[in-house]
């Protein structure tokens, strides 16, 4: 994962950054050291090499010396023995090959030494030692030449101890000229005397040592002028290191030479003893074996330390690198957060104060801001508010006027983009605005037909002008809906082109098809009117005829089209009717202000004169503001009808006068009874008043005048005169009740019950009374009727019971078929049921009027009153055992007329 | 009946009969000399209009020759000398509509004449009473005795 610099934490990146150098530092160090240490290595190693050879060749050297000096110490026995040989020399006339050298040295020397005498020629022209004989010096020419050298001058000359090649006996050799220089005389001491001393210098401890010393030196070895080794005499040298050690030993010069089979590094060094004293070169050549593999080994020793060292130090570099990024970017990271969580929306997230005072500054800076940023952020919130809910009601108020509504900008290629949109065309055809766009906008889903009607918006947008058309278009479920589409456009003032436009439409599907409908029914209306068989008019308000079906037409005698835009007064409607209305201005008026003429009827004119009536059904035809804009008048001919109701009202006239006569008659007849009953009681109460009065000033005031018999009478005059006023009283009531209007309330009996048992308590007194009223349902009734009803009957109970001990009255009611039945009883005298007939008759008593006072009015009263109630009244008795009266109101539709036969009535 | 003195009561009464029994009834309480007796509803208008008559009570009968009581009545509460004057209807017409007429001419009192003796002679003895002793005059002069 790729991980962008942007990414990082700032802890991590110090991190890094740390670790980084830490690493740098490290692996600068480490490899400075690295360096450093094997640049040391190897110069140690170098160093080493050069001490070592420089070692070897001292000790070498050393120890030449010190067999030089040992071999020396034999120089004395050797230059007495030569001045020996020398003698000999001389003895033997200077004649070599007349010495005898065995003699010699048996004798002489005691076969201690061997002889040798080389001649000029540099060979070994007689020798004891016969391996040596005809040996040639030549073949050594640093020897010969020493030998040439001292031949031609006197002395002696040791040379030093030697081996002797391929036998390896040790010998001391010496020399010494002949006096006349033609010989050189040499004494080999043989060195079996000397030589375990001398053994006890050898190289070979001092190899190793060198090797010991020198960790790089593999191997050492010395070899002798003879390339035999030193130290092993048995080791006989391959033919390439012979040839190595010839070149050393003849070019004098050591040189590196690279074992391949190892690639170990083999120096071979010259290592020059020669001495101009002696004759032989006891030069060896060391071969000097280097290993790498130590270096090597130290090397990666050194690597491995350093490497681990490396690490090491980059582990502890790594783990205080964390922590002081860690502690350095603290409070950064703490700063980082806060600021963070205010980012991500708690504006209120307090910075936490920081130790260090850049921080802290930061942080008040920062916390500073914010609060400047929270009041900016609640201006913009409320301005964004105000926006979106001005937006919203934008919205709102164009999602209610249209389905639709978007913005699109043309762009520079002709593509249309839409920057804004509200509504939403799936009411209309199922697509969002989304959809649509995919598909390619309205073009896609527009009928065929109407292709060419769509395309029309663009021109006229084009060219700045608004269009406004209606197309159908497919829904997504294939439906059909027709579509009221408007575009504006937008123009730029500055550049004078077309940038964009404003398009809106909504769904008029609806109202298409209600179009279609509403033709397809007009033209339904039309032929139905055309073919009804009334006459079909319609008039304006000025009364001109704007339509008249083709029934009318005919009806009328007119040529079709003859009365279109004709005045109706005048051509169907005459001016001046036969009996005299002014039917013209009548008809011309309903024209103007038709409401309120729903039917009419009048006379009309056929073009042939003749005056049919007409009955009319009109109805007003409204404007839009509810103005009347004519009437649409539907006509039948009702001439025989009107005939026929001419006569009728003739008729109906006749009656109604006849009826009028009557009931004033009647009326009359009535006032005339009420005025002759109001007269008659009056008129018939004076003299009774008469009659009573002076009676009682005879009684009260003559009594000397008066015997007691002339007392008893008057007592009955009085009597009777007032008896009579009662009967008139009852008489005119009982009129009365036939006559008088009802007035019918709510009323509630119980009411009425209570102040007729107030207006009865005088009746009451003195005797034991027990009224019980029970509950009295409420009735329609006259109020004022209603009592003398209650006031008769329970003035008759009271009357009836008057010979009992205790009187017993009920009064209640009791619902029968959903009405009323109203009950008084009691437990009076009672009668023979027999005889209830003729009780509400009026003046039939069944009692003895000496008994039982009454008139015989009373209960006719009541039976009229609960007649007029449209109500029944029955009675239910037995002689002693009391009466009881059951009444209804309200059974029968009210102010029931007298009944005639078949009813108790009076 | 005499025609001397101030009369506190004005009896306006067509017939003898009823007149003989309440001035019989007006003896017992003594006030029978102080009642001017008219016999018809013109012979009241003259009394009280010509002769300026300002009895304490008009007792007035309904049912009269010559003007009827109503019209009496009407007159009587239409002049403003006169209509101060309580005036008591005496009648035996016991007719809703000419209780009501009589009130609705503002008439003080209206009482319905019984035909029992007794009865009759307790209202007369209480109108006399009431309007006589009782009632103080619009004038403010103390009532009777």
């Amino acid at each position: 994962m790729p991980l962008s610099l942007r990414s990082r934490p700032f802890s991590l990146t110090l991190f890094v950054f740390i670790v980084a150098l830490i690493v740098l530092v490290v692996v600068g160090i480490t490899l400075v050291d690295y360096s450093i240490a094997e640049s040391n290595l190897r110069s140690h190693q170098r160093l080493l090499e050069e001490q070592t050879e420089i070692d070897l060749n001292n000790s070498i050297m050393l120890i030449d010396e010190g067999l030089k000096l040992f071999d020396d110490t034999m120089n004395g026995e050797m230059e007495q023995g030569l001045e020996q040989f020398v003698n000999e020399y001389e003895r033997a006339g200077y004649d070599a090959s007349a010495m005898n050298l065995t003699r010699i040295k048996r004798d002489v020397f005691r076969d201690a030494m061997d002889l040798y005498v080389i001649n000029a020629s540099n060979m070994v022209e007689f020798t004891t030692y016969q391996h040596d004989q005809d040996l040639d010096f030549n073949n050594e020419p640093d020897f010969a030449d020493y030998l040439d050298t001292i031949r031609n001058t006197s002395g002696f000359y040791p040379d030093r101890v030697v081996r002797e090649p391929g036998s390896n006996i040790l010998r001391k050799y010496a020399y010494a000229p002949t006096p006349d220089h033609r010989y050189i005389l040499e004494l080999g001491l043989i060195g079996d005397k000397f030589k375990p001393a001398r053994q006890r210098l050898t190289y070979t401890e001092t190899i190793k040592d060198i090797k010991s010393l020198n960790p790089y030196l593999q191997d050492a070895r010395l070899f002798t002028q003879f390339k035999k080794q030193v130290g092993n005499s048995s080791f006989k040298p391959d033919a390439e290191l012979k040839a190595r050690l010839n070149q050393v030993i003849q070019s004098k010069t050591g040189f590196d030479w690279i074992d391949p089979a190892t690639g170990n590094k083999v120096r071979y060094k010259y290592i020059n003893l020669k001495d101009e004293d002696y004759g032989s070169d006891l030069s060896m050549v060391a071969e000097l074996t280097y290993s790498s593999s130590p270096l090597t080994q130290a090397l990666s020793d050194l690597v491995w330390f350093h490497t681990l060292a490396a690490f090491a130090a980059l582990m502890v570099g790594l783990v205080t690198a964390g922590i002081v990024s860690g502690r350095l970017t603290g409070p950064i990271r703490s700063l980082v957060g806060d600021v963070d969580a205010i980012a991500q929306g708690d504006l209120d997230h307090p910075i936490s104060p920081s130790p260090s005072q850049e921080f802290t500054v930061l942080g008040t800076s920062i916390t500073t801001m914010i609060e400047r940023l929270k009041g900016t952020i609640q201006q913009l919130q409320l301005h964004e508010l105000n926006l979106s809910e001005s937006e919203d009601r934008y919205r709102r108020t164009l999602d209610l006027v249209s389905d639709y509504a978007y913005c699109k900008v043309l762009e520079t290629d002709g593509t249309r983009t839409s920057i804004w949109s509200a509504g939403a065309p799936e009411r209309v055809c199922q697509y969002t605005f989304a959809e649509l766009d995919e598909l390619g906008g309205w073009e896609a889903i527009t009928h065929p037909d109407d292709r060419a009607v769509l395309q029309r918006h663009m021109e006229a947008v084009l060219v700045n002008k608004p269009y406004e058309s209606e197309f159908r278009v497919i829904a997504s479920n294939g439906e059909v809906r027709w579509v009221s589409h408007r575009t504006m456009p937008i123009m730029d003032p500055l550049a004078g082109t077309v940038t964009g436009y404003y398009a809106a439409g909504l769904d008029v599907t609806e109202r298409k098809q209600n179009e279609v409908a509403l033709r397809e029914s007009e033209e339904k209306y039309r032929q139905l009117v055309e073919d009804a068989g009334s006459i079909i008019l319609r008039l304006g308000p000025d009364g001109t005829i704007r339509y008249v079906n083709e029934f009318a037409e005919r009806f009328f005698g007119y040529e079709p089209g003859e009365l279109l835009g004709r005045d109706v007064v005048g051509t169907i409607v005459p001016e001046v009717d036969s009996e005299g209305s002014r039917l013209g201005e009548i008809v011309h008026g309903i024209c103007r202000a038709p409401a309120g003429y729903a039917a009419f009827q009048n006379e009309t004119l056929r073009k042939d004169g003749r005056r049919p009536y007409i009955t009319w059904t009109n109805r007003v035809i409204a404007g839009e503001d509810g103005s009347p804009q004519g009437i649409l008048c539907v006509g039948n001919d009702i001439t025989r009808l009107k005939e026929a109701e001419d006569e009728n009202r003739q008729l109906y006239a006749e009656l109604e006068e006849r009826v009028k006569q009557r009931t004033e008659d009647l009326a009359a007849a009535n006032r005339e009874l009420e005025s002759f009953t109001y007269t008659v009681s009056h008129d018939l109460r004076s003299p009774l008043r008469a009659i009573d009065g002076y009676t009682y000033i005879l009684l009260h005031e003559h009594q000397p005048d008066l015997t007691g018999s002339a007392m008893r009478y008057l007592d009955q005059i009085s009597q009777n005169a007032r008896r009579m006023a009662r009967l008139i009283d009852d008489l005119l009531n009982f009129s009365r009740t036939g006559r008088q209007a009802l007035t019918i309330r709510e009323v509630e009996p119980a009411v009425i019950v209570a102040e007729v048992l107030d207006d009865l308590a005088s009746e009451r007194q003195g005797r034991d009374v027990r009224i019980t009223v029970g509950s009295l349902a409420p009735c329609r009734a006259d109020p004022a009727l209603l009592k003398q009803v209650f006031a008769n009957l329970i003035g008759n109970a009271l009357k009836f019971t008057r010979n009992r001990e205790i009187t017993e009255i009920e009064i209640g009611s009791v619902e029968e078929h959903g009405r009323p039945v109203y009950s008084v009883r009691d437990n009076g005298v009672g009668f023979d049921q027999k005889y209830a007939n003729t009780l509400f008759q009026v003046f039939h008593r069944l009692h003895d009027a000496r008994e039982y006072e009454g008139t015989g009015v009373g209960l006719a009263i009541v039976h009229r009153i609960v007649e007029r109630h449209g109500g029944r009244i029955r009675v239910q008795s037995e002689p002693d055992r009391g009466t009881t009266f059951f009444f209804t109101l309200n059974e029968r539709n009210g102010d029931g007329a007298e009944r005639g036969e078949g009813h108790p009535a009076g | 009946m005499e025609l001397n003195g101030e009369k506190d009561i004005l009896l306006v009464e067509d017939n003898p009969h009823d007149v003989e029994l309440i001035l019989h009834v007006f003896e017992w309480s003594n006030i029978h000399g102080r009642v001017r007796v008219v016999w018809d509803g013109q012979e009241a208008l003259d009394a009280l209009f010509e002769e300026k008559m300002r009895p304490r009570v008009i007792l007035l009968d309904l049912k009269l020759p010559k003007v009827g009581g109503l019209e009496v009545l009407r007159q009587i509460k239409e002049d403003t000398s006169l209509r101060e004057i309580p005036v008591v209807v005496f009648s035996s017409s016991a007719e809703e509509r000419d209780i009501a007429l009589s009130y609705g001419l503002g008439v003080n009192s209206y009482i319905v004449k019984p035909v029992e003796f007794d009865r009759f002679a307790d209202v007369i003895r209480e109108i006399g009473c009431y309007w006589q002793l009782i009632n103080r005059p619009p004038d403010g002069g103390p009532a009777a005795e």
